[in-house]
């Protein structure tokens, strides 16, 4: 079993560490998304914000054939807006939008995609649909499988979390990874299986075949009936008073606020409005949803989920996305994920050290692994750096973050690979931690907000607490830095006579 | 490592990759056959026992003292399920 341990780890334990750290960044993907739009000032209502985001795609999409739309929120002051463009090529793909809360237009707001590029990085792996997916829920199945015979390995579980032997190399990175492996084992075994669960529609549909056969059109139906979408008529049809509309589904809500809302078939006769309830209140993922016929004002369906097996369903995938309400939970979530993200790094690097390095392969391994572990949380910081150097009105520019991501990355795995693992690693953490480190002041530099623009004494809250955490991450990347380089590697060891 | 060893391993893992996920695909299957419930409860009900089967046998694969027993067990759930399905027919 330790040796399934170990390899299985190994196997995909470079794609498991970067869709974990990925994904514990999309905890707060709504507050990484304002962080990178500082020109989002304003607030307003949900209702009027998601009129004006309306107002604003019939003029800008007509031709799309839906309109998806994120209402702002306590954590998201933006509407984020998606709909079919013409691409340059003549094909057309799905754009993804920051509109005003207010104006309801994306104009003076720089071109980003803000959290939303970390959280389909999450899933997606920056690959085509459906490889990404694929590769991501096979390692999420191999992370499942990685923790179980982790905990059978690890005999001696509890007494290992009370074992923490600095200072000592190998044993120490072992300990290290006992103890974050253990202290959040719930959360990971949780994440690492609500994770695989999310993506099953696509990977293990025979259950759908078993009871509808081909008949797709019916199951899909039937598993969300809250998604109403009619035929287009191809005539045209005014909308009816949106904002009544709106009012009357949150009237219906419990309490509740507006999370998503679509309009499929915009401008057509027969053109519906859905109104999703925020899942930011509750356990289960997705919630109740209001559909208006857009050219009446008539409700056309209200539908709740309570059917036993799929409310199962949605609050195990609700338990993966966190997002309900307490603040602390989220911190929970971030603190959990980075334990996952650790465990995952501190088991690959005992891999490697575990290995003869005179072996090439497994040199080149110890190599790319310094360069991942390293280079993705440099990545990361690059992307937000690109978000505040490059220029607000530069064209392409969100394809341009994500691009210096990506080269970022790149550059680290090579550099790693050139260098020796332990001078490699040391160069690396100093220039990550140092990278997190200098980022409010950049941050300040360009946005004029945050801890060093005397945002401390304001209200920008937000900008202050994200100067904080980067200032403790850069802080905990050089701590680690400096731990690792003054270790000396034990002389080999002399045979001695049992004690 | 010996020829017999390294043929060891590689059963094993055919049987935890390939065999554990024809598993999860046939107690899914099977399940959702069997479910008393709606159309809808019946698929989710077997898809996520099934996603649940795959681990398992993964584990088991590993786990089992001898090659014979791991796609023993392996087969035997596989042919339980499968009995299942080819008895519970089509879907109308």
């Amino acid at each position: 079993m330790a040796w399934l341990h170990g390899w299985a780890g190994l196997a995909l334990g470079w794609l498991v560490y970067a869709i974990a750290l990925s994904g514990t960044a999309t905890v707060f993907k709504g507050e990484l998304g304002d962080w990178m739009r500082p020109e989002i000032v304003g607030r307003a209502g949900q209702v009027e914000a998601v009129a004006a985001a309306l107002d604003y795609l019939a003029k800008a999409a007509p031709a799309s054939p839906d309109w998806y739309l994120s209402a702002p929120n306590a954590r998201s002051s933006a509407t984020i807006a998606s709909y079919e463009a013409p691409r340059a090529d003549g094909g057309r793909n799905y754009r993804l939008v920051a509109l005003d809360p207010i104006t309801g237009r994306p104009d003076g707001i720089r071109d980003t995609l803000g959290g939303e590029f970390l959280y389909r990085f999450h899933f997606e792996l920056q690959l085509p649909y459906p490889w990404g997916r694929l590769l991501a829920s096979a390692a999420g199945m191999m992370l499942l499988v990685t923790l179980i015979s982790g905990i059978v390995t690890h005999r001696r579980i509890f007494a290992d979390f009370f074992t923490l032997r600095p200072g000592k190399g190998k044993r120490s990175w072992l300990d290290a990874h006992n103890v974050l492996g253990v202290v959040a084992m719930p959360f990971h075994l949780m994440i690492a299986l609500t994770g695989v669960l999310s993506l099953v529609a696509l990977t293990l549909p025979w259950a759908a075949s078993a009871r509808y056969g081909d008949d797709m059109a019916r199951y899909v139906a039937e598993a969300a009936p809250g998604l109403v979408a009619p035929a287009a008529t191809g005539r045209a049809a005014p909308p009816a008073d949106v904002r009544m509309m709106l009012r009357d589904a949150v009237s219906r809500f419990d309490g509740g606020t507006i999370g998503q809302v679509a309009v499929i078939h915009p401008g057509d006769a027969a053109a519906v409005l859905r109104v999703t309830r925020s899942d930011g209140d509750q356990l289960a993922y997705g919630a109740a949803t209001s559909t208006y016929a857009m050219a009446t004002g008539r409700l056309v369906s209200f539908y709740a989920e309570d059917r036993p097996a799929k409310r199962t369903y949605d609050i195990l995938y609700g338990l993966h996305m966190g997002r309900f309400t307490p603040v602390l939970a989220h911190w929970l979530y971030f603190l959990s994920g980075l334990a996952l993200s650790a465990t995952i790094a501190t088991g690959l690097i005992l891999w490697t050290q575990s290995r003869d390095p005179a072996r090439t392969g497994h040199r080149f391994v110890s190599r790319i692994t310094v360069g991942i572990v390293a280079g993705m949380p440099l990545a990361i910081a690059a992307f937000l750096w690109a978000n505040r150097l490059l220029s607000p009105t530069l064209a392409g520019r969100a394809e341009a973050e994500v691009s210096l991501f990506f080269l970022v990355l790149a550059a680290a795995v090579l550099y790693a690979v050139a260098m020796p693992p332990r001078r490699g690693w040391a160069w690396l953490m100093v220039l990550c931690g140092a990278t997190w480190l200098m980022l409010p002041l950049a941050s300040a530099i360009a946005t004029g907000r945050g801890l060093f623009a005397g945002g401390a004494l304001g209200g920008d809250r937000l900008f202050v607490a994200a100067d904080l955490l980067f200032l403790v991450l850069g802080g905990a990347g050089i701590a680690i830095a400096v731990v690792t380089a003054r270790h000396k590697p034990p002389a080999p060891r002399r045979r001695r006579a049992a004690a | 490592m010996r020829l017999a060893k390294r043929f060891d391993i590689a059963a094993r893992t055919l049987g935890a990759t390939v065999g554990a996920y024809a598993l999860a695909a046939l107690v899914a299957y099977a399940l959702a056959r069997l479910w008393p419930g709606s159309d809808a409860e019946a698929v989710v009900t077997g898809t996520i026992v099934g996603v649940l089967a795959m681990p398992a046998a993964a584990i088991w694969m590993f786990g089992a003292s001898s090659i014979r027993r791991a796609w023993g067990g392996l087969a035997l759930a596989g042919g339980v399920a499968t009995i299942i399905t080819w008895a519970a027919g089509l879907p109308t």
